[in-house]
């Protein structure tokens, strides 16, 4: 053992067999190169898992066995006895550390001689060979605490056979399946490193604490992502100036594809966060748009000048008008019982109104003053929250589960969240109704809303 | 986290502006990086702060401030300023205009107005009734209306009126008026977007900055009248009466200018009007005796009642709420900026843990494979001699396989690598050397991939046979199943690397 006692684990084996699928799923890094060409890894290399800058525990892929049959046969001659088999191992890396014959053998053994523990990799899906025999008896003669682990590569089962062959040379042998094991397996796979070696309970028991804390701080911060997008998108609205009253076909359809864009770019955004935080940033995804019709859409046309609206034009006319009828008043000594104030607001507030029309035609430096404006959104259909919804919920789902070992592109159809609704509880159903209800009729969701969306979501994305 | 102090000053909302803006083009920056980089500030913060979230905010935000700057991110100088405009400040400066124009209207229509009511060319004096409905009766109105604004939801009433609210408007008019420009565009929509907002912060923040607005104005409307109010009883010569159509009784008037007095006449007795003066300043009065030269004397002696009404309808009232509205605007734009998401995952990423996993600098690249020329051997005559590679395939089974398949015979056969031993290759390898036959069969697992140990031999077998016979490499799946052809493509990879003439891959002949 090292003297830092720093937790290390050799990802050892046959070329091939998902050592570094292995290692991208445990280090979470979508970066770790992984091909069926064997000797993609040719070099030791180091994963470390910090907290804080302090290393819980280190994973080390190293290259798969190139010549282990030879390896063994020199052990062998050099063996005397059991005592001195880990002195044969030392000489032998001792003697071959700068020759490429064995570079490979030598890059798996350094940092199992350095105190590593050795998790030895197959893959259950192929059927067990004689040749592998060879690898677990050099690794069993280093004598440092090993775990076998059954990656399912191959399409086959054989995982009895290996079980068999793997139960002689193994303490511990667990399947794995490192493309396909979500975050409670990998969790499993942590805690079962503790029963290798007792020194190292504490720390791996400490990353696997920091690791489910840092699962539900994620959880949390792609659930308020997603409350605020789903808040945003219902509340979406797109105006444009207009030269009457009349809005022609294709100004609808422009503001309706504004209106469009506006929300997949939310939605862009939203799912570019949630990988963010999930540590998929460079994830590639396919997901069908949404489309949205004209139909689904609540849509008004107002008259401003200077920016102002009706009422407002109104209201502030009114107080001009008022203002010079309480002139009158002032100087009849207010005898007029505030006539002309009440009369001045009257005709100001509808004069305004009306001498807006002419106003709002002047141009200053080629700007209107004012026009008509042309509003569409937020969307009306009662389905449409459900749909974002459930492809949001169902993209966090499918991101929070996924393992680094993976490089395939996620998909999701549009057709994906079209029963989402009805695939969650009546209450809860009921719930998210009365938050959808309140923000299509007031564009605002208070504070208490929005932690009872925030409760449902956590609910829905676990 | 080490202790270093920091003046705290609560966020304004230039603060929020500019650090909302800045976490929104942050969200490009990799999720591990912004972590890392907020814990170690959280790290470096002094204790003292940890339990004080805007505490917290302020000091990330000094601390980046200095980062981006260049200066020593320990250093506990002063607060970093850009040279360069920020968009919060130019959002500051937009409100800054606004207040400004505020009061400006608000003085120019008070004094207007208060020159109004107080005119007087000494034939009539001035209707004490009208100063009462304007800057007691109007003005209870109007801050009455003002508190309505208050109701949260913007709908209805309140909505109304928050919108024609003179500030309101003013922002309006300003951004009409001063769309298009690149400096203001960006500040613009930020307002834009807290007035818009659909959180209950941004609404609160809203209706708290159109209410302090309100106030602004009424309590310029109150300085403007009152200072112009005071100038005319100082500097030229004013007269009060009193006539209304609704109130018939002198006794009347009496008692409501009693209750309207109430607030001071405790404390300033003077201010209220006496019974006599009521009764001797009535117009019909004035108009039967004149006014006389030591009545219009008596008549001044409303002046202090007045000057008291606009200051306890009017000033106080404005100042009083504009105080609690500045108060509670600030706990809005606090609450702006602490409610918003960025913020709470902000503080989050602080507080956490710093997780990194994976290895530090760049991965090395997986090789690419190059495309192999596949070249077909020549079927093999004779008998061939085959060699089982680490019982790639059962014997018996493999020999009937190339006999039905193929039609052709066996010749010796041997078994290589797995369990035997590397000179039992050797020997298999010396006993062939001398084989004249046109090929010799290799069988390995296609699902195995090409390791040296093999390929060592292969190199070894090709090196002692003579030029004539070839090497038949034949990858087989499990038990005889069909090759993949990725396997094939990865054997014949292998074996190009090699670089050994006349040796084939081939799962047929």
């Amino acid at each position: 053992m090292l003297m830092d006692d720093i937790p290390r684990f050799a990802i050892t084996g046959h070329p091939n067999k998902g050592k570094s699928s292995i290692v991208a799923t445990l280090a979470e890094d979508a970066k770790v190169g992984i091909s069926d060409l064997p000797g993609t890894t040719t070099q030791a290399r180091v994963y470390p898992m910090r907290i804080d800058g302090q290393i819980l525990y280190e994973l080390i892929d190293t290259p798969g066995f190139q010549r282990a049959r030879e390896m063994l046969e020199w052990l062998k001659a050099r063996e005397t006895s059991v005592v001195n088999r880990y002195q044969a191992i030392l000489e032998f890396q001792k003697q071959y550390s700068e020759d490429p014959h064995f570079h490979d053998e030598c890059q798996i053994l350094k940092p199992i001689m350095g105190g590593a523990g050795i998790l030895y990799v197959v893959d259950g899906g192929r059927p067990y060979g004689p040749e592998y025999e060879c690898e677990m008896q050099i690794l069993q003669w280093t004598g440092q605490p090993r775990m076998a682990l059954i990656n399912l590569i191959g399409g086959e089962d054989y995982v009895d056979d290996w079980r068999r062959a793997l139960d002689q040379y193994f303490s511990i042998v667990r399947v794995f399946d490192a493309q396909r094991a979500d975050f409670s397996k990998r969790i499993d796979l942590l805690r079962a490193f503790q029963s290798l070696e007792e020194s190292w309970s504490t720390s791996i028991g400490v990353a696997v604490d920091v690791l489910l804390e840092n699962r539900v701080q994620r959880q949390n911060r792609s659930v308020r992502e997603i409350a605020n997008f789903l808040v945003d998108v219902m509340c979406m609205q797109e105006s444009v100036a207009l030269k009457d009253d009349k809005v022609d076909v294709a100004t609808e359809q422009k503001l309706l594809q504004r209106l469009q864009g506006k929300i997949r770019r939310r939605e862009q955004q939203t799912y570019n966060t949630i990988q963010q935080i999930c540590g998929y940033a460079e994830l590639e995804r396919h997901i069908e748009q949404v489309e949205i019709l004209n139909e689904d859409l609540f849509s008004a046309r107002s008259f401003k000048l200077f920016g102002l609206s009706n009422s407002q034009l109104a209201l502030t006319g009114a107080a001009s008008g008022a203002a010079a009828g309480g002139g009158l008043d002032v100087l009849t000594g207010g005898t007029s019982l505030f006539m002309g104030a009440g009369l001045g607001a009257l005709f100001g507030g509808i004069g305004a109104v009306f001498s807006a029309r002419r106003i709002a035609e002047v141009q200053v430096f080629g700007n209107a003053m004012g026009g008509y404006e042309y509003r569409v959104g937020p969307v009306a259909k009662p389905n449409f929250p459900w749909v974002v919804l459930g492809r949001v919920v169902l993209f966090y789902k499918l991101i929070s589960e996924r393992n680094h070992a993976r490089r395939d592109a996620l998909l999701i159809d549009v057709g994906s969240a079209n029963n989402f609704s009805e695939s969650i509880g009546l209450q809860q159903r009921q719930a998210f109704n009365r938050i959808f209800k309140m923000l299509r009729e007031h564009r605002v969701i208070d504070a208490k809303s929005m932690e009872k969306l925030t409760q449902l979501l956590v609910v829905l994305c676990k | 986290m080490s202790e270093c102090k920091t003046k705290y000053r609560p966020p304004v909302l230039e603060d929020t502006v500019d650090i909302l803006l800045w976490l929104d083009s942050d969200r490009e920056v990799a999720d591990a990086e912004r972590q890392g980089r907020d814990h170690r500030i959280w790290r470096a913060m002094p204790t003292r702060l940890a339990n004080e979230p805007a505490q917290i905010v302020q000091y990330w935000w000094q601390y980046i401030g200095r980062e981006s700057s260049g200066e020593s991110a320990n250093s506990c100088s002063s607060d970093t300023e850009d040279i360069e405009k920020s968009q919060g400040q130019h959002v500051g400066y937009l409100r800054t205009l606004i207040n400004v124009s505020l009061i400006v209207f608000g003085l120019l229509s008070g004094m207007g107005i208060c020159l109004a009511v107080f005119q007087y060319d000494g034939s009539h004096p001035i209707n004490v009734v009208t100063v009462i409905a304007i800057f007691v009766i109007l003005q209870v109105l109007l801050v009455s209306l003002s508190l309505c604004m208050l109701i949260p939801r913007r709908s209805g009433f309140s909505g109304l009126l928050a919108n024609i609210n003179p500030g309101a408007v003013l922002s309006n008019l300003f951004v009409h008026f001063m769309a298009g420009r690149s400096s203001t565009d960006v500040s613009f929509s930020i307002v834009g977007s807290i007035a818009g907002g659909h959180t209950q912060a941004q609404q609160k923040f809203l209706r708290w900055q159109l209410f302090s607005w309100s106030q602004l104005m009424g309590l310029a409307f109150n300085i403007g009248a009152l200072a112009v109010g005071i100038l005319l009883i100082i500097f030229t010569d004013l007269a009060f009466g009193w006539t209304s159509t609704l109130v018939f009784e002198t006794k009347e008037f009496q008692a409501l200018i009693r209750l309207v007095s109430m607030p001071w006449s405790a404390i300033w007795p003077e201010a209220l009007p006496t019974d006599a003066l009521i009764e001797q300043s009535r117009f019909f009065r004035l108009e039967t005796d004149g006014v006389a030269e030591n009545m219009a004397r008596d008549l001044r002696a409303w002046w202090p009642f007045l000057v008291a009404c606009i200051l306890v309808y009017g000033l106080m009232p404005r100042l009083l709420l504009l105080l609690a509205s500045q108060f509670l605007l600030r706990r809005a734009t606090l609450s702006l900026l602490m409610e918003h998401p960025q913020i709470e995952a902000l503080l989050e990423r602080m507080r956490g843990a710093e997780l990194a996993l994976g290895a530090k600098g760049q991965e090395p690249q997986p090789a690419v494979m190059a495309e192999a020329d596949y070249i077909k051997p020549d079927k093999p005559t004779g008998r061939v001699p085959v060699i089982i590679w680490a019982e790639a395939a059962p014997l018996d089974k493999w020999l009937n396989y190339l006999r039905d398949e193929y039609g052709i015979k066996a010749g010796v056969t041997f078994e290589a690598g797995g369990v035997r031993t590397l000179s039992e290759d050797r020997a298999c390898v010396a006993s062939l050397a001398a084989s004249n036959s046109t090929a010799i069969i290799v069988v390995v697992k296609s699902w195995e991939p090409p390791v040296n140990d093999v390929l060592d031999f292969i190199k070894s077998l090709r090196q002692a046979l003579n030029s004539s016979t070839d090497v038949l490499l034949m990858p087989v799946g499990p038990d005889l199943s069909k090759v993949e052809a990725r396997a094939l493509q990865i054997w014949r990879h292998a074996l190009n690397r090699l670089a050994c003439v006349d040796v084939y891959v081939t799962d047929s002949l």
